[in-house]
């Protein structure tokens, strides 16, 4: 049953090695290091008409003479991919990674249609992004720089390197692992794929809370500590203003304006007492 | 090396870390600073003026197209301003509040401008794409590629020409004003490292507003006051 699932491209979670990963993988990295260093700057090209076409089409190009199909042109190839594409950061890699597999199967005379390609691309492109950006954005880097700042409020280094590990961890295996996932699994990779990567999710979600509450603790400690009473107070009332201003569209400027009324109240309070 | 060189280095290789989308994160203030700390040879206050700006930026997520500040070259900006306009002759030690607080006042203008010429640059990289295409059509493949990675020397460029600028005319400009406000003024904003972090704090907390997350969050609070309380 798992195998029949398999070859329909679905990936059934049994903690094996898919079979084309076994033993194959110095020839993996001889056949796609190329594109893998390449995914790691797909965003540098970004630009408001085509977003990332150019940057996916930098990392679909070392295989542009082995996916044209003989006596089909690469150029239509070349300008197929140089089009829109819009995948977020983490899991564009994924996507890469299908519509080369995808690309392959076609050049070996598999029936595999052009707008089939184009339409798998846009729907994971779409769907694998917001899961992606989530996990990173909203959990797993607050989380990390939540741990970083507290250790750096005591001038420890180290949970600035608990940052950069932990998050690094996720980084590569979305970025190198999603594109091994997708040329492995071609259209297969999808709900699965994303739940089994980012499982930790509300492990790492409760975590950030958690760090947050800490976090907060801790700076109404040290404002008690370094203006007693007046400080906490202050204190109390910017991070209450910061929460209703947050969602704001232009943050620096609410960041900017609760600093000045700070040093203000500073100011003012000095030369007062 | 030169100390305006070594950190205009630093910022245009963070800059590309985070314009790029290698994004390994050691782009973020807090990082930023640290190792314009080292680079300019006292990653203690690197570390404190990176600390600080991260905190005021702890909540900021990328969502519902809110446009994320270049926090990479604020973070370089800040802790090099405030680390050479501490080492100024003309700047008393005891000033470090308002010597921060005007750094901060830079850093925040470098990531403010540096999210304007981003967006100027992505509503003009189409030419790029154009270019690209048209090399494609001549079956010019890997120099269409190469047209991609020829904007990473843009994004060291502008890291690089930015904190440059920033740092050559910011210390002087820092070290005069600290010297000339420095009094009565000025003592009270040593606070302010203690104070500032809560604008973060406040984000995080609106991040955290839901049921689950918000007990979690009150939680953790309740655990540190609890610690200290049985301690004392």
């Amino acid at each position: 049953m798992e195998n029949d699932r398999r070859s329909e491209g679905v990936w059934v979670e049994t903690g094996d090695a898919l079979p084309a990963r076994r033993g194959s993988r110095a020839a993996f990295v001889k056949e796609h290091g190329n594109a893998i260093w390449r995914l790691f700057f797909i965003q540098s090209s970004r630009n408001d008409r085509t977003l990332d076409g150019l940057g996916f089409f930098s990392i679909v190009e070392p295989f542009l003479s082995k996916c044209s199909r003989p006596g089909e042109d690469a150029k239509a190839f070349a300008r197929r991919h140089l089009g829109y594409f819009n995948a977020g950061l983490y899991l564009s890699s994924a996507v890469a990674g299908v519509v080369v597999n995808l690309e392959r199967k076609r050049a070996r005379g598999e029936p595999v249609a052009v707008e089939r390609i184009e339409s798998v691309k846009a729907a994971l492109s779409s769907a694998l992004a917001a899961r992606a950006n989530y996990f990173f954005d909203a959990l797993l880097v607050p989380l990390g720089l939540t741990i970083a700042s507290i250790s750096a409020m005591y001038g420890s280094y180290a949970g600035l390197i608990a940052f950069l590990v932990l998050y690094n961890i996720y980084h590569f295996q979305s970025r190198i692992g999603g594109y091994c996932r997708g040329v492995e699994l071609g259209e297969g990779v999808g709900g699965a794929f994303v739940a089994r990567l980012y499982r930790e999710e509300r492990l790492i979600g409760g975590c950030a809370a958690f760090a947050a509450g800490v976090f907060a603790a801790l700076l109404f400690l040290r404002a008690r500590d370094a203006g007693g009473a007046r400080f906490v107070v202050w204190g109390a009332v910017v991070c209450a203003a910061s929460a209703a201003l947050a969602k704001r569209p232009s943050f620096v400027r609410t960041v900017a304006v609760l600093a000045a009324a700070t040093a203000l109240f500073l100011v003012i309070g000095g030369i007062v007492s | 090396m030169n100390p305006v060189l070594s950190a205009s280095l630093l910022a245009g290789a963070l800059a590309l870390d985070n314009r790029s989308s290698l994004r390994l994160m050691v782009s973020q203030p807090v990082c930023a600073g640290l190792l314009a700390g080292f680079a300019l040879g006292n990653p203690r206050e690197g570390l404190l003026a990176g600390a600080v700006l991260q905190a005021m930026f702890l909540g900021m997520i990328p969502v519902r197209g809110i446009g994320m500040s270049d926090l990479a070259l604020g973070g370089v900006a800040v802790s090099s301003l405030y680390i050479l306009a501490l080492r100024s002759a003309s700047v008393d030690p005891a000033a470090k509040g308002l010597v921060l607080l005007i750094s901060l006042a830079a850093a925040l203008g470098v990531a403010a401008a540096g999210r304007f010429a981003y967006r100027l640059g992505e509503s003009r990289a189409h030419v790029f794409t154009g270019a690209a295409l048209g090399l494609a059509g001549r079956g010019r493949f890997a120099l269409a590629s190469a047209v991609h990675f020829s904007t990473l020397a843009i994004h060291f460029a502008v890291g690089f020409a930015v904190t440059a600028a920033v740092v050559l005319a910011g210390v002087p400009a820092v070290a005069w004003l600290a010297g000339a406000v420095w009094g009565t003024w000025a003592e009270p904003l040593k606070g302010l490292p203690a104070l500032l972090p809560f604008i973060g704090a406040g984000s995080l907390l609106a991040l955290n507003l839901g049921r689950v997350r918000g007990f979690l969050f009150l939680a953790g609070f309740c655990t540190v006051m609890l610690v200290l309380v049985f301690r004392s």
